[in-house]
């Protein structure tokens, strides 16, 4: 399941529905993405995500694809918040359930760092030196 | 008719977010990239100097990408979500 949306998330509600896929996993694995208040030497205000409607649903549905193809999992979940984010507020979510531990951190890997590639997702630092538009992916 | 879609910092310089291009015919991506120029020329300069995607239909276009009415065309910098 995959899903862009303004509003945070419940991390105990999204593990419970990628455990009631299947009795089968036995391991899960999740990524918390969340926002520090400190980047490149300056002091972050807030964050502002920009998203490309359709495009990036789409890109998150193949990466969630690509995943449970490539790796021996059960379930892939992908949560990608837009607008605006307070510092310690939660950005991104990825949650692999597998039979055991190894392909489903593998997996969790796998997705954000193709994440961080693929999906039209843009993200804007709003510091106490003005806003900036990042361009990169570290 | 072919629907762009600006985003992020393109968006910003542009100063709009959507608009439509009519064409009389199905043009190269260079040349419907100079036809953008023309219309919104403070996307002139960004498009030259800074890397920027094009995506037509959802998908990453490239020099071989063939424009014609009916396409959506997106225009966005490196993405940096996560």
């Amino acid at each position: 399941m995959i899903k862009v949306q303004r509003e945070d998330f419940s991390i105990e509600e999204e593990i419970k529905k990628v455990k009631a896929k299947s009795r089968r996993i036995g391991g899960i694995v999740t990524f918390l993405g969340t926002v520090r208040d400190f980047s490149r030497g300056k002091e972050v205000k807030k964050l502002v995500f920009e998203h490309y409607p359709g495009m990036a649903e789409k890109k998150l549905v193949e990466l969630r694809e690509k995943a449970l193809e490539k790796f021996d999992v059960i379930e892939v979940s992908i949560i990608h918040r837009f607008g605006e984010i307070g510092i310690g507020e939660n950005i991104v979510l990825i949650i692999v359930g597998a039979e055991h531990r190894k392909d489903a951190f593998e997996a969790c890997k796998f997705c954000i760092d193709e994440l961080k590639k693929i999906v039209p997702i843009w993200k804007k630092e709003i510091t106490t030196e003005g806003e900036i538009w990042i361009e990169e992916h570290p | 008719m072919v629907k762009v879609k600006l985003f992020a910092g393109f968006r910003e310089l542009a100063k709009k977010s959507n608009f439509d291009i009519s064409l009389g015919r199905d043009i190269s991506l260079n040349e419907f990239i100079s036809r953008l120029c023309d219309e919104i020329p403070a996307l002139k300069k960004p498009l030259a100097e800074r890397n920027a995607i094009i995506a037509v239909n959802h998908k990453v276009a490239d020099e071989d990408t063939v424009i014609k009415n009916g396409d959506e065309v997106a225009i966005f910098p490196p993405v940096s979500g996560g």
